[in-house]
C-alpha cells in the first residue's frame, strides 16, 4: 500500500506508513507498555504471596484443636482459637443486628420517601434564616447539656434538642436526604480507630467494662455507611414500573415497600450487607478497647472482655514463641477463608441479580 | 367492593394509611439518626480529648516526648510519621495503581484477563490489615532488608537511605500501605479511564499518535479528575490505616527522614498505648484521636477542592 502511495506527485512528500520498530516514538511506546506490564505483574505478586504463606505456614495448625481449643500460654504447645472464633462471630452478629436494620431503614426513606411528590414549597428567607438558627442553637444546647449535665442546661439542652427535631418541617426532604448521605459518605472515610474511640467513650466508660457490645457498637458504626449506600443502591435499581403498578392497585407506599420494593431489591442489599460483614470481621483497631481480649470461653456474663480473632493474630504476632506464631498464621488462613468466602458468596449474589 | 372476597384493587383503608404513616415517620427517624450517629461521634471525640487539650494547649503538638510516668506528651514525630508513611504508600501505590488501571483499560489484555486481573486486584482490598500485618514481619521485612542495606552501604549520603533497616521501618509500614491503598486507586482509576470517550482516543489514533502518545497526551488527562479523587481518598485512607503500621513501623517516638529507620503514627500511638495507659495518659491519647481526626477532615476537604480545580482546568478538554 505504502508504495502506491508514494507513486503519487513527489510534490506532496508522504511519510512512509509501515511502523518501525526502531523509531524513537514506536520504541517509547512499546517500552512504557512493557514497563506498564512488569508493574501490574508487580502489584498482583503481594496477593500471591500473602496466600501463599497462609496456606504454606496455616496448614500446619489448622486442624480440629484450632476450632476446639483455648489459645496457648506462652511457650505451650498445641492450642486453637475456638474462643476468639466464637467472640468474633457474637461481635459481628451484635454489629449486624444493630447496623443492619438501621441502614435498610434510612436507605428505604432516602431512595423511596425523599422526593416529594409535587415541587417543594419555596422557602421564604427568613424562613431558612429562622431554620439555620434554631440548627445552630440546637447544636450550642447538646452541647451544653451534654458537656455540663446539671439541672438547668439539661432542661435547656432537651429543649433545644426538641426544637432541632422540629426542623424537618421545614427544610426540604432532599437536603435532608444529601445531608444524611453526605454523612454516610463521612463515616466510610473514617479512620476505624476512631469508631472505637467512640464506642470506648460511649458504651466502655458507661458501663465501666470492656465487652462484645462495645465491641459490636464499634463495628455497627463502621459497618451501618456499607450497609446503608448499598441498599440505597439496590433500592433505587428496582423499575419504577413495578412501584406504579402496585400504587395503581391501591396500595400505600408502605405496602409498596414491603411488598414490591424491598423483595425485589434483597439480592443487592445482601450484597451490600456480607461485604460489611466481611470488612467488619477482619476490622482489629477498633476492638483493641472495646473488647480487649481473653484467653477463655465466653461465660453467660453480658459484659466481660471479648476474645477476637483478629485481635488475636495482632496479640501473637509480637510474641517470640513459634507456637504462638503458627498459631497467628493458621488464624489467619481461617479469617482470611471467613472473609473471602463471605466476599464470594456476595458476589454470587450480585452476579445472579444481573 | 361488592365482593369481599378478591377485591385485589382498592383504594387503601383508613388503618393502612394510618400505617403507612408511621412506617414513613419510622424510616426518617433513621435517617435523622445517622446524621446523630456522626454528630455524636465527632461530639464524642472532641469531649474526650478536651481535658487534654485544656491541660497541654499547644505544645502537645509541637513536642515530641511521650513520657507516661512524667505525665509529659507530645506528637509531633506521631503527626509527621502519619504523613510521611501515607505520602510514601500513596505515592507508590499511586504509580502501580494507575499502571494497572491503564492495562485494565487501553486494550491491552483480552477481555477475560482483564476480568480475571480485576478481580485478582480486589481480593487485595479484601483481605484484613492485621493479616497485612502479619506477613509484613514475616515476609516482606525479611525480603527487603538486604535491599534495603545494600542501599544503604552504596548510597549513605542520600537522606532518605540515611540507617540500617534492622527491622520494622517506615519503608516495610509505606509498603504496606501501598498494597492496601492500590485496589482503591485501580478501582476508581479504572472507572474514569473508561468514562474517557472513545472519540477521543479515536481521533488521537486518527491523527497517527501511538498507543502511549494516545495514554499520556489525551487519555490520562481527561482522565485526571477521576484519578486525583482516588489519589486524595487514598490519602485519606491511609492516614487512618492502625494494625498494618502498628504491626511494622517500628513504634520509635522519633521522626526521621530515613525510610529505613523505624518511625510511628498517630494510629500506631494510640493502638500501641491505650491498653496499658493511666487514666491520663488515655485523656492524652484522646487528643491524639482528635487530631488524627482534624487531619483527615482536612485532607477530605482538601481533597474535595483539588477535584474540584482540576475540573475547571479540564473545561475545554471535554
Amino acid at each position: 500500500m505504502s508504495t502506491a502511495l508514494k507513486e503519487g506527485p513527489p510534490s506532496l512528500d508522504l511519510p512512509a506508513l509501515e511502523r518501525s520498530l526502531r523509531s524513537p516514538r514506536t520504541l517509547f511506546s512499546n517500552v512504557m507498555s512493557l514497563l506498564t506490564f512488569v508493574m501490574t505483574l508487580i502489584a498482583i505478586v503481594p496477593l500471591f504471596s500473602v496466600l501463599y504463606m497462609l496456606v504454606w505456614r496455616g496448614i500446619q495448625h489448622f486442624n480440629i484443636d484450632l476450632f476446639t481449643q483455648l489459645p496457648p500460654a506462652a511457650g505451650m504447645v498445641g492450642g486453637g482459637v475456638g474462643n476468639a472464633l466464637v467472640g468474633t462471630i457474637l461481635m459481628v452478629g451484635i454489629a449486624a443486628l444493630i447496623s443492619v436494620p438501621f441502614g435498610i431503614m434510612a436507605a428505604v426513606y432516602l431512595a423511596e420517601f425523599s422526593q416529594p411528590a409535587h415541587k417543594p414549597r419555596p422557602y421564604s428567607t427568613p424562613v431558612r434564616g429562622a431554620a439555620s438558627v434554631l440548627a445552630v442553637a440546637a447544636g450550642a444546647g447538646i452541647f451544653f447539656f451534654l458537656s455540663h449535665r446539671d439541672a438547668f442546661t439539661a432542661v435547656l439542652g432537651g429543649a433545644l434538642t426538641l426544637t432541632m427535631l422540629l426542623i424537618p418541617v421545614w427544610l426540604p426532604t432532599e437536603r435532608i436526604a444529601s445531608g444524611v448521605r453526605f454523612a454516610a459518605k463521612v463515616l466510610t472515610g473514617l479512620p476505624s480507630i476512631l469508631a472505637g474511640v467512640f464506642a470506648y467513650e460511649l458504651v466502655v466508660l458507661t458501663t465501666g467494662k470492656f465487652s462484645a457490645i462495645a465491641g459490636g457498637v464499634a463495628l455497627a458504626v463502621l459497618m451501618l455507611p456499607t450497609v446503608l449506600l448499598t441498599a440505597e443502591e439496590a433500592i433505587r435499581m428496582v423499575p419504577a414500573r413495578m412501584r406504579e403498578a402496585a400504587i395503581g392497585m391501591g396500595a400505600t407506599p408502605t405496602q409498596v415497600v414491603w411488598h414490591i420494593t424491598l423483595p425485589t431489591a434483597t439480592p443487592g442489599i445482601l450484597t451490600g450487607v456480607m461485604l460489611a460483614v466481611a470488612r467488619a470481621a477482619g476490622e482489629t483497631a477498633p476492638l483493641l478497647f472495646t473488647a480487649l481480649f481473653s484467653n477463655y470461653w465466653l461465660s453467660s456474663q453480658p459484659l466481660e472482655p471479648t476474645p477476637s480473632l483478629a485481635v488475636l493474630i495482632y496479640n501473637f504476632s509480637s510474641k517470640p514463641f513459634p507456637n504462638q506464631i503458627e498459631i497467628a498464621w493458621a488464624t489467619s488462613l481461617l479469617l482470611v477463608l471467613i472473609v473471602l468466602a463471605l466476599n464470594i458468596t456476595g458476589q454470587v449474589i450480585a452476579g445472579r441479580r444481573r | 367492593m361488592t365482593e369481599p372476597t378478591s377485591p385485589k384493587a382498592q383504594p387503601p383503608t383508613g388503618a393502612e394509611l394510618l400505617q403507612d404513616r408511621g412506617f414513613r415517620g419510622l424510616t426518617s427517624l433513621f435517617a435523622w439518626l445517622t446524621l446523630a450517629v456522626l454528630a455524636l461521634l465527632l461530639w464524642q471525640i472532641v469531649a474526650a480529648g478536651a481535658p487534654a487539650m485544656e491541660k497541654y494547649g499547644f505544645k502537645f503538638l509541637t513536642s515530641s516526648s511521650w513520657e507516661g510516668s512524667k505525665e509529659n506528651f507530645g506528637i509531633l514525630p506521631q503527626i509527621g510519621g502519619t504523613l510521611y508513611s501515607s505520602f510514601l504508600g500513596v505515592f507508590i501505590g499511586t504509580i502501580f495503581g494507575v499502571a494497572v488501571a491503564i492495562i485494565l483499560t487501553q486494550d491491552f489484555l483480552p477481555h477475560w484477563a482483564e476480568v480475571a486481573c480485576k478481580n485478582i486486584v480486589e481480593l487485595l482490598a479484601a483481605i484484613p490489615s492485621v493479616v497485612y500485618g502479619l506477613w509484613g514481619i514475616f515476609v516482606l521485612i525479611p525480603a527487603i532488608r538486604p535491599i534495603a542495606n545494600w542501599l544503604h552501604e552504596g548510597m549513605d549520603w542520600f537522606p532518605l537511605f540515611d540507617t540500617r533497616l534492622s527491622g520494622p521501618g517506615m519503608l516495610p509500614a509505606a509498603l504496606v500501605l501501598a498494597i492496601m491503598v492500590l485496589p482503591t486507586i485501580t478501582a476508581i482509576s479504572r472507572d474514569s479511564l473508561v468514562a474517557v470517550p472513545p472519540k477521543l482516543r479515536e481521533a488521537a489514533f486518527g491523527l497517527g499518535a501511538t498507543r502511549w502518545e494516545t495514554i499520556l497526551a489525551v487519555v490520562l488527562p481527561t482522565a485526571s479528575r477521576g484519578i486525583w479523587g482516588s489519589v486524595i481518598l487514598a490519602f485519606g485512607r491511609a492516614l487512618g490505616e492502625t494494625m498494618a503500621l502498628a504491626m511494622l513501623v517500628g513504634n520509635s517516638d522519633k521522626f526521621s527522614w530515613s525510610v529505613f529507620a523505624p518511625g510511628t503514627t498517630l494510629a500506631a500511638l494510640i493502638a500501641n498505648k491505650f491498653p496499658e495507659a493511666s487514666r491520663v495518659e488515655v485523656g492524652a491519647l484522646m487528643y491524639a484521636a482528635l487530631v488524627l481526626m482534624a487531619i483527615t477532615l482536612l485532607v477530605n476537604i482538601v481533597g474535595a477542592w483539588v477535584i474540584q480545580r482540576t475540573s475547571v482546568n479540564l473545561g475545554g478538554a471535554k
